[in-house]
């Protein structure tokens, strides 16, 4: 009975048109608009260099270790320096061929004409620079010798840094993972679908399956496993054209990176069950709800404005931690350029807890067995 | 006398401040057709949906061949189909997917399970669309496909609760057939409608509820003997003066009588050959009449009687 109910709850939840369209073919269409619009930008792997003008007056310590700084930045793409006199240094603001001005006379200051991603890392650049100052004067005054490899070394954590704060290192790729990320999460539909097929006040179907002589938590899982097989089928379709059709970079963990599509699409489920079975809105109405949910969550996470989690990052960093939009395609991220897999655990451990919640809610709501009214 | 298959005692159900059912008693027995009529509204729904436990009551007692029904009367539920006033199957699946997904709910093996629904298939006339989906059928295609799902694992009782609301008049007789055929086969039936008609035409006995109150049981016979009225007889005549309608209103088989827009309407009382005493006044006093139409009490009149409204109103 079980695999019947299996094969034919399979096939009735793939041959639902409005399900499908939103959840197997929404997220193709809007990926390769994407990739319409980032094509050339997906090969680099970093932001174009940052150009800027340095200008330095007199001799010392300070002047040496900054420049050393600088270069090694320079190096490593991360900047384009010019280093000239200050009234040329002004002529290029003015025509806006520099983004602005690193002046070091007695002290450090950068001149900005406006603001923009790329005055927001000369401002970085120059403030990871003041913090570590104080270390290179020690360095300057006990051992000259090691001054450049510790600018070098200092430029080196500062790249990681950017990185490691939000900037993506290839920042259209934040657009394809939240992408991912919207697809798991538009799960939820299912979801819906299934609460609404179960829920004996929710629909005459429901009813019909409700008195029939089959275990309650049977039922629940025959739909649950058609439904996730569904939705992992789907992910599965996904990262495949994403990764061999328009060549986006998941990086090398390719069962990890699997993985926590799988755990977003429990999420998206276990959503779609409690948002489902919580109230007796229409199907319709709930869809509506569920999209604009989801659409909000892809919205923090970048989606839209890939600065987004960034700003959020900096101002209000526990919605990042919540957010299961960011949850996951943070984790594609970690998963693709870091090593270090603690943010990653953390990631996938807070999805794993909100999943639990909201998939038990859901079920213990849609396990009530007598309704005051139908 | 036949054992009781569902029993019902002063059922009570509240819907905040609305009573849906007012201490309500049933006794079903093995082998009925039985007919709970009622206008929209007056409870026969609620009381399925408690019978069939979808619904918490908030008193009295039901029990389902001789056992209390519970929602998780298993059992129970295996001998049960219903066939739901709202079509209710999976759009997505065909016909003959849809028939063998709910009896494959309640039946294991599945070559028996296969036999049924090809059984079920051919009962409602659906075999020729077995590969269609549900969107493309006719309301009545649909409406047969609904019983289909019910029945298909042969239940030993059957509730329907309007199952013809929306049905064109082919259709509809092929249901009621297929109940009759039902019936002759074990299946006792519990069938609700606001249909008088189809009511008296198929159910064994007949109760009559409104307002969540159980009004009158019986047979049909049964319940239009309780008015005290008969046939009722329509003449049409152009003219007919007061002198005529006295004595016609005077007349031992007459329990009323009334001219009004060309027509004689006249209730007769419960006795035998009415119209053809009443024909022989008019004849015998050479009055000129048209078309002659008599009708029988029906149980619209009943309702009448019982509530002083239409049950239609």
């Amino acid at each position: 009975m079980f695999w019947t109910h299996y094969r034919l709850r399979l096939k009735s939840i793939v041959v639902n048109r409005s399900t499908f369209f939103w959840c197997a073919i929404f997220p193709f269409i809007l990926s390769t608009l994407f990739y319409i619009s980032f094509g050339s930008s997906l090969s680099d792997k970093s932001f174009p260099p940052v150009p800027a003008a340095v200008v330095i007056q007199g001799e010392g310590e300070g002047k040496t270790a900054l420049l050393s700084f600088l270069k090694e930045l320079e190096r490593q793409e991360v900047l384009k320096l010019t280093v000239t006199g200050a009234e040329e240094a002004s002529a290029l603001l003015e025509e806006e061929r520099i983004a602005g001005i690193i002046e070091y006379y007695d002290a450090l200051q950068l001149i900005l004409r406006s603001s923009g991603i790329e005055q927001s890392i000369l401002k970085s650049v120059l403030d990871s620079y003041q913090r570590k100052s104080a270390l290179f004067a020690d360095i300057a005054r006990e051992n000259p010798a090691g001054l450049e490899a510790a600018a070098g070394m200092s430029a080196a954590v500062f790249a990681e840094d950017t990185t490691l704060s939000g900037r993506p290192a290839n920042s259209s790729l934040q657009f394809f993972y939240a992408l991912v990320a919207m697809s798991c999460m538009y799960a939820s539909f299912y979801g819906l679908v299934m609460s609404a097929d179960l829920q004996g006040n929710l629909s005459p179907l429901a009813v019909r399956r409700t008195l029939a002589p089959v275990k309650r938590w049977k039922m629940i899982c025959g739909d649950y496993l058609a439904v996730l097989t569904v939705a992992v089928a789907v992910l599965l379709l996904l990262f495949a054209y994403l990764a061999f059709g328009l060549g986006i970079d998941f990086g090398s963990h390719v069962f990890l990176t699997v993985f926590t599509g799988i755990v977003g699409c429990m999420f998206g489920i276990a959503f779609g069950i409690l948002l489902g079975s919580s109230n007796r809105q229409s199907l319709s109405a709930k869809i509506g709800i569920s999209v604009s949910i989801c659409m909000s969550c892809c919205f923090l996470a970048g989606q839209m404005i890939n600065l987004i989690p960034v700003l959020i990052e900096k101002y209000v960093p526990v919605i990042n931690r919540i957010n299961p939009a960011q949850l996951i395609a943070n984790s594609f991220y970690c998963l693709a350029f870091y090593d270090d897999y603690t943010r990653y655990t953390l990631n996938i451990v807070t999805l794993a807890v909100l999943t639990i919640a909201m998939g038990c809610a859901g079920i213990l709501l849609m396990r009530r067995k007598k309704y005051a009214s139908i | 006398m036949e054992a009781s298959v569902v029993k019902v005692e002063n059922l009570v159900k509240r819907y905040k401040d609305l009573l849906a059912l007012d201490h309500f008693s049933l006794d079903i027995r093995e082998g009925e057709i039985f007919g709970l009529l009622g206008p929209n509204g007056s409870g026969k729904t609620t009381t399925i949906n408690c019978i069939l436990s979808l619904l918490t009551y908030d008193k009295g007692s039901i029990q389902v061949f001789g056992r209390p029904m519970k929602p998780d009367s298993y059992d129970l539920k295996q001998e049960i189909g219903v066939i739901q006033q709202n079509v209710a199957v999976f759009d997505e699946l065909t016909v003959y997917e849809n028939i063998y997904y709910f009896c494959s709910l309640y039946i294991a093996d599945k070559k028996r399970c296969r036999v049924l629904s090809e059984e079920a298939l051919e009962f409602t006339g659906l075999t020729e669309y077995r590969k269609f989906r549900p969107k493309k059928l006719s309301g009545g295609l649909l409406r047969r496909l609904n019983i289909a799902c019910g029945i298909a694992h042969k239940p030993k009782l059957l509730f329907m609760d309007e199952p013809t609301v929306a049905v064109d008049p082919q259709s509809r007789n092929k249901i009621l057939e297929g109940i009759q055929e039902l019936n002759k086969k074990g299946a006792t039936i519990v069938y609700t409608s606001h249909y008088m008609e189809e009511v008296e035409q198929i159910a064994t006995r007949i109760a009559i509820m409104d307002k969540g109150r159980m009004l009158a049981v019986g047979t049909a016979e049964e319940l239009k003997s309780m008015i005290p009225a008969g046939e009722t007889v329509r003449i049409h005549m152009l003219e007919l003066d007061d002198r005529h309608l006295s004595a016609i209103r005077g007349l031992d088989c007459v329990f009323s009588a009334d001219y009004r827009d060309e027509d004689l309407i006249i209730q007769c009382t419960r006795g035998r050959h009415n119209l053809m005493r009443i024909l022989e006044y008019l004849t015998s006093h050479d009055l000129i009449f048209g078309e002659v139409y008599s009708q029988l009490p029906t149980l619209n009149d009943v309702f009448l009687e019982i509530t002083g409204k239409q049950l239609r109103d």
